[in-house]
């Protein structure tokens, strides 16, 4: 599978958006330099246009082009670009000095109204043209004249023109200087992703290099995160190290859980075996013969207990129990299990004391990880109760959840092995493994109220061990 | 020779206890690691045979604690952890042997005869001083080829005093390693078995073997 690359992303991603951002704002200063340069060609021309118009001057019934005499006076009006007049009542043309033999076009608007058109010049050069159709001046005083010729009787088209090659390659020049800092900007932002990212990956692969020496590794260090790791990247970096932790946590417990299965497996097999070879090494009479053969039976239904336990939590871990959801009554369990428990470890020198309310409302639950939960809870108590100590049970009813507690005399545990107590194999001190007492009950009480929905908690107060077991309605 | 045998899982304890006492070994035993370090600690064992996942006192731990304190008698762990990784960091500790669970019996007692062999320098289990012949495993005794009987008591005292030829053996040595009631010791019960020994090891006017020397003990050799 090909992962996508960052750098490639960043820099192909970074890249067109420079390059649609410098394409559109050079595209807006070209423009935005051609339509001034032109502006200013075609303002030039209508000026030249509207000045030439004025030259035409209509007196006594003769058209004069005063431009004509003025241009050959010194200090001429200047007039830009090649022009050319048609008198269209005559059908006379006289057009300027620089057109020599060449002609311009004729094209004109409205009366005074100019239009500007992009025409092509006689010896192919490309111009900006204004054509105007006016009527010649006339003096105030000519118009008042009886008989005098009418302006409007003597039309006139003059169209004036500029070449735009100058333009036109300044315009060129201009672009291709825009179009080289286009690509020089970009290859720069390109350069400066590259060297920058590059720069940010060096510690994340320090980290990398770290994370692998730590996998290799047995018993790996705890993980250091680099100083100089992007910040962006340093909570990403925490949670990964904090969930490798998890897992090596994880897999510690499981080698420690794998030890201790094969240390309560073994031994009553180690049990068994030496009990049998002690029983056949010599002669011995039916009645030893028959103790002994007891005594590894016994052994067996210990193992049987171990291997029940065991089996059952990997069912609940793995979720494998079937659910049944029902109406129960929690109180009637909880004292059913007090009442079998009691039967099955004979315990003289210890006291239970129950606080039951008098009634509960029934819990819709599964009964059968209830009672799992209870039983287990309950007979870690009566194991673990030191002689002499009283055993508390109680039950708090309430409308969302019910809460069962159990707390006993606890001698010397430490707090910091509360957390352990809940792991496979705990076993105190003062109980045995002999009879399948593996330490496997609490993690199996644990297991169902994980799947009651609910939650199990251990406290120590005054020399007490409490387990608080919340069971969700 | 005396024992001690550290397991908390008691069908398995009694069990090892009862083999090492039938054959003929003094076995102090013990359910917890603490009460196991005590007792190796404050008496002189020949062999100590011990579990490593024990309440209290771990194994391991006594082991190192042992060797810290020079302690060098001969041990055996015996355990559920069957990793070359757990052998290998038991043996470090100091152990001698280390023996995976389950086992067979007889494997147990033949590992830790030959660790008493090798802690009292005997190469073999077989024992000759003089014309006396020690037969260890077989536990029978020859002088000059004829059969000698003995109790098990005189065997184990004489056993115990070949382990240790030519080497004055204290009357308290001997009531410790040989005899279970320590604290019912008697000088007089051990001169007692030393004058069986004698009497016939010595059948037919032959040479005394078991020499008294005053004040140090009784010596086992050919010639004082």
């Amino acid at each position: 599978m090909k992962h996508p690359s960052i750098r490639l992303r960043l820099t192909l991603g970074t890249g067109l958006l420079v390059m649609v951002i410098l394409l559109g704002s050079n595209i807006a200063i070209y423009r935005g330099i051609k339509r001034t340069l032109f502006n200013e060609v075609e303002s030039q021309l209508l000026q030249s246009a509207s000045f030439l118009a004025k030259s035409a001057e209509l007196e006594g019934g003769t058209l004069d082009y005063e431009w004509e005499e003025a241009m050959e006076m010194p200090g001429a009006p200047d007039i830009t670009g090649t022009f050319q007049f048609w008198d269209l009542k005559s059908g006379r043309i006289t057009k300027s000095p620089e057109l020599g033999n060449g002609a311009l076009p004729f094209f004109h608007g409205d009366l005074n109204q100019p239009i500007i058109k992009s025409i092509t010049l006689s010896d192919g050069e490309p111009a900006l043209a204004v054509g105007l159709l006016h009527h010649p001046f006339t003096s105030e005083a000519a118009l008042v004249e009886k008989n005098a010729p009418k302006p409007q009787d003597y039309p006139q088209v003059v169209v004036c023109a500029r070449e735009t090659k100058s333009i036109t390659t300044h315009l060129n020049g201009l672009r291709n200087q825009l179009t080289k800092a286009a690509i020089g900007t970009l290859l720069a932002i390109w350069l400066a992703i590259f060297v920058i990212f590059t720069w940010c990956l060096r510690p994340i692969r320090e980290f990398n290099d770290n994370l692998t020496l730590r996998s290799e590794q047995e018993e790996p260090p705890q993980m250091e995160i680099p100083k100089n790791l992007p910040s962006e990247l340093v909570g990403l970096a925490s949670n990964f190290n904090a969930t490798l932790d998890r897992v090596e946590q994880s897999r510690a417990r499981e080698k420690e859980f794998a030890v201790h299965a094969a240390h309560e497996l073994r031994t009553p097999v180690a049990g068994i075996l030496a009990t049998l070879e002690q029983a056949l090494n010599r002669p011995r009479d039916s009645s030893d013969l028959l103790k002994r053969i007891g005594d590894a039976l016994h052994i067996t239904s210990g193992m049987r207990v171990t291997l029940d336990s065991l089996m059952r939590l990997a069912r609940l871990r793995g979720e494998l129990e079937k659910r049944c959801i029902t109406d129960f009554d929690p109180l009637a369990i909880i004292q059913e299990v007090i009442d079998s428990a009691s039967e099955a470890i004979v315990r003289t020198d210890i006291t239970i004391h129950s606080d039951f309310p008098s009634t509960a409302a029934p819990l819709h639950q599964d009964a059968g990880l209830f009672r799992i939960m209870v039983s287990n809870l309950i007979e870690n108590a009566m194991h673990h109760c030191p002689a002499g100590g009283e055993i508390r049970f109680r039950v708090t009813d309430s409308p969302a959840s019910l809460i069962f507690v159990t707390s006993n005399p606890c001698n010397g545990l430490e707090t910091t092995d509360i957390n352990r107590l809940f792991e496979p194999f705990q076993r105190g001190t003062s109980a045995s493994n002999e009879n399948g007492h593996a330490g496997l009950g609490l993690s199996l009480a644990k297991e169902a109220a994980r799947l009651l929905g609910g939650r199990l908690a251990a406290t120590t107060e005054d020399g007490q061990l409490a387990f608080t077991a919340t069971v969700p309605r | 020779m005396r024992c001690l045998l550290v397991e908390d899982y008691t069908p398995l304890r009694k069990n090892i206890e009862e083999c090492l006492v039938e054959e003929g070994y003094v076995v102090d035993s013990s359910p917890t690691g603490d009460e196991g370090l005590w007792f190796a600690k404050n008496h002189p064992y020949d062999a100590i045979v011990m579990d490593i996942m024990l309440p209290g006192v771990d194994g391991l731990t006594i082991v190192r604690k042992l060797r810290e304190i020079q302690n060098k008698t001969p041990i055996i762990l015996i355990s559920a952890r069957d990793s070359i990784e757990h052998r290998v960091e038991g043996l470090n500790a100091g152990a001698d042997d280390y023996l995976v669970k389950p086992f067979a019996l007889i494997e147990l007692t033949a590992r830790v005869k030959a660790l008493i062999r090798r802690r009292y320098d005997q190469e073999s289990p077989l024992i000759m001083i003089g014309d006396l012949l020690i037969d260890c495993n077989q536990k029978k005794v020859t002088r000059s080829g004829n059969e000698i009987t003995l109790t098990r008591r005189e065997y184990h005292l004489l056993e115990y005093l070949a382990f240790r030829t030519g080497q004055p053996v204290s009357r308290s040595d001997i009531w410790e390693h040989v005899y279970e009631d320590q604290a019912g010791g008697s000088s007089n019960a051990v001169d007692v078995y030393i004058g069986y020994l004698r009497k016939k090891l010595n059948e037919g006017g032959k040479p005394e073997l078991i020499h008294t020397r005053r004040g140090h003990g009784y010596l086992l050799a050919v010639e004082p």
